[in-house]
């Protein structure tokens, strides 16, 4: 009887194998676009070539890019099977694209679609492509890694810590910034450089000076109707320092007609108490001298002193600016509405009345930030 | 009597381990809905209102301590009633195992074993389950440790992963309740949670070793499931956000999904998950042996063949209901997940309680003739 049941239980066990799919098999979805044509959804899928990489190296594209249409989503991405013999795996996903063309009401149903698939992780990073054909960014190839999704997300991800110009947005964070009250997502919006053509070709990855290549641009946040708000450089880094997503951020300033840059090692900015319609914005920010082109005496506490105050003035400014922006647009992806949503309930009646129209251009903004310069590299001084 | 013999502590597991049975596809859902980031407040009520229960749940289990909940009914009642009555509580019994491990196999369909057909999940679910019901209490005892190690482990691994996530923020607004829907979760949380737990009746107070210790124990487990739950729950709001959170049906399995630990340890969620599958699938185990032991102390089935019979009798009824709901998510996932078993938790809570208060009165007589 006992061995009966080992053996039903052995079998029954198996089932995990039920329609198994070997390797070469699956599609390997690495990157994916959607974007909207005549009313149809178009699909653009980036697949990883396992086997031609693997065997032969370089010499054959180490990616495919296949692109459907339909009246749905999963119309339009059912329909790559068409040309497609392969099953697809997206649970390894390293990008997003959303294209403008859906950003609109369309954008509910990208959403819908995204997170009701069992199969997509949380994980993968959100951008658009305000000027450029999404399939075209999917479909360059990288210098720097045989797979060049990797090498858009790890892209997007160092430019925002490193530089502070860009910010990296999950799916996860983008879903919760879509959902939550008083806040729109922001999205980094990636820009192919040089001829489509030659970006897709295999020869470009054996020219040292390449001129094709997937360069991170601005910033992005959309209004209800679709309509692109691109944050310039520095509103891009207004809103990066505002949540704190700057780790090591340079930041240049000029003092008279020269320039020093800081680089941050902490910085830590955020929204602070309500009194009236005034909102505080409270922060610091600890950076040492990166960059010294000023001709005053850096071995001087006074200039130390100026340098910093020279560099809040130039953060508040940043701040101020992406907050102007906001209010200009009345599109809040600066998130004061969550802010007040969570902090001070009463303020704003999020359910009966639309924050972006009736909130945020009322609220005025009193700035505290305090920056204090730690480091100033090898030197004593300057030279 | 039974002969076996457990320790409070082992018998405080399985009460642990049954306290998880209905949490991922149902609690969860259903309390992050209705009280949103004011979760902990109804965690807060449900836990004192949980230890009013425990008392009443002590108060069953010290009176007739030689007997079981079927041999409790046998003694109080005339032996015709009392068959009704015990039959009564097995069906009750019955349709809550079904979903639980209904919802055990639906959840593994719909999340990681979507192309196998659900006749496989099922009877892949079933296997062990019949098994267990070749044992008795003690073994299942040991069962229940095996697996509160495994779920503790696996907690701990699943909450320090995610903590670098967690975001404070995101509990905020704290106080965004209103008392229809705080007193709505309450008390499905209450009676969900913890009358499966009250199933552990059917060990008599006489079997287990250290009886005296039992209160305590039992107190303690309770406390600590309760401190799990609300971690979980920290984590996920902390972590997806109460707008996310909300939009799932399994906010405890999406919330794995974010997991990864140094930037190479992804997507192991269907590893972390199997602290759901192990518990829920001991607690449709234990639901099942009591039926059993219900059957056995209903009819006197003591021979072993007999006992094949009673497994077999209560078994495949069980696994024909459960396979022929599995294709009918769809229709009981809005709020017939909450409201059936609610009302099969109330109804179980209220037999238990009209026995032991009709048993005081006919023990009162009793003494007085």
């Amino acid at each position: 009887m006992k061995k009966l049941i080992l053996i039903i239980g052995v079998i029954i066990m198996c089932t995990g194998c039920w329609n198994y799919k070997e390797l070469t098999e699956l599609g390997i979805v690495t990157a994916m676009a959607i974007s909207k044509k005549d009313n149809k959804y178009v699909i653009d899928m980036q697949f990883v070539n396992i086997v031609e990489a693997g065997d032969k190296g370089v010499p054959e594209s180490p990616i495919s890019v296949m692109s459907g249409e339909g009246d749905t989503i999963a119309d339009a991405i059912r329909s790559i099977n068409m040309k497609m013999s392969k099953v697809f795996f997206s649970s390894n996903m390293e990008y997003m694209i959303i294209d403008k063309s859906v950003a609109d009401e369309s954008l509910e149903e990208v959403m819908d679609f995204l997170a009701r698939d069992t199969k997509l992780s949380l994980n993968f990073l959100i951008v658009t492509s305000t000027n450029e054909d999404p399939k075209n960014v999917l479909a360059a190839l990288s210098q720097f890694n045989l797979n060049p999704a990797s090498n858009v997300s790890e892209l997007v991800r160092r430019s925002e810590g490193r530089y502070g110009a860009s910010t990296s947005i999950t799916f996860k964070e983008f879903l919760a910034k879509y959902l939550a009250n008083g806040i729109t997502p922001v999205i980094p919006n990636v820009k192919l450089v040089g001829e489509v053509l030659e970006a897709e070709d295999n020869e470009t990855l054996k020219e040292s000076n390449s001129n094709n290549y997937v360069e991170v641009d601005n910033l992005v946040a959309f209004d209800e109707k679709g309509e692109a708000i691109i944050l310039g450089t520095d509103e891009s880094f207004g809103y990066n320092f505002l949540n704190n997503h700057i780790q090591n951020g340079a930041v240049t300033s000029a003092c008279g007609e020269n320039y020093f840059t800081v680089q941050t090692l902490k910085s830590k900015i955020g929204f602070g108490e309500l009194k009236g319609n005034k909102l505080s914005v409270d922060g610091e920010v600890q950076a040492e001298v990166f960059f010294y082109g000023c001709e005053n005496d850096l071995n001087n506490e006074k200039t130390l002193d100026k340098l910093s105050k020279i560099t809040k003035k130039t953060i508040t400014e940043y701040i101020e600016k992406t907050i102007n922006l906001a209010k200009e647009k009345k599109v809040d992806f600066v998130g004061i509405g969550n802010y007040l949503y969570k902090n001070e309930n009463d303020y704003f009646d999020f359910d009966k009345k639309d924050w972006n129209t009736d909130g945020l251009s009322n609220i005025e903004l009193d700035y505290n930030i305090e920056v204090t310069l730690l480091k100033q590299g090898n030197l004593k001084g300057d030279i | 009597m039974n002969r076996y013999k457990i320790s409070s502590l082992t018998f405080s597991l399985i009460f642990m381990c049954m306290l998880n049975s209905s949490l991922l596809g149902i609690i969860f859902p259903y309390i992050l809905h209705e009280s949103k980031t004011s979760f902990y407040l109804s965690l807060g009520i449900s836990f004192i209102i949980g230890l009013f229960l425990i008392f009443i749940y002590l108060k069953i289990f010290n009176f007739l301590p030689d007997k079981d909940i079927f041999e409790k009914i046998q003694a109080i009642f005339p032996k015709w009633l009392s068959k009704i009555i015990s039959l009564i509580l097995m069906i009750l019994v019955f349709f809550v195992t079904v979903i639980i491990i209904w919802r055990l196999v639906t959840f593994i369909s719909s999340e990681f074993l979507v192309e196998t057909p659900n006749i496989f999940i099922g009877l892949l679910i079933a296997a062990p389950l019949f098994y267990a019901m070749l044992y008795d209490f003690d073994v299942i005892g040991r069962l229940a440790t095996f697996c509160l190690v495994v779920a503790f482990l696996l907690l701990m691994f699943n909450v320090i992963s995610l903590f670098s996530q967690v975001d404070i923020s995101n509990l905020k607004p704290l106080l965004n309740f209103d008392f229809n829907h705080t007193s709505k979760s309450v008390i499905v949380f209450s009676f969900v949670v913890l009358v499966p737990a009250f199933l552990t009746l059917i060990i008599p107070k006489d079997n287990i070793v250290d009886a005296h210790k039992v209160a305590k124990s039992v107190l303690i487990a309770y406390t600590l499931e309760i401190f799990s739950i609300g971690l979980i729950a920290f984590i996920i709001v902390s972590v997806l956000g109460i707008d996310i959170a909300n939009i799932y049906t399994f906010p405890s399995y999406v919330v794995l999904k974010t997991l990864s630990v140094l930037s190479f340890i992804q997507n192991t969620e269907n590893i972390s998950i199997l602290v759901w599958v192990l518990l829920m699938t001991f607690s449709g185990s234990f639901c099942l042996l009591f039926m059993k032991a219900g059957l056995k102390d209903l009819f006197n089935l003591d021979k072993k063949k007999t006992q094949i019979f009673s497994i077999l009798f209560i078994f495949l009824p069980f696994l024909g209901v459960v396979l022929y709901m599995l294709p009918y998510e769809i229709y009981l996932n809005k709020y017939k997940y909450v409201s059936v078993p609610l009302i099969l938790n109330i109804s179980i809570f209220g037999m238990f309680v009209l026995i032991y208060l009709i048993g005081i009165i006919v023990n009162k007589f009793k003494k007085i003739a």
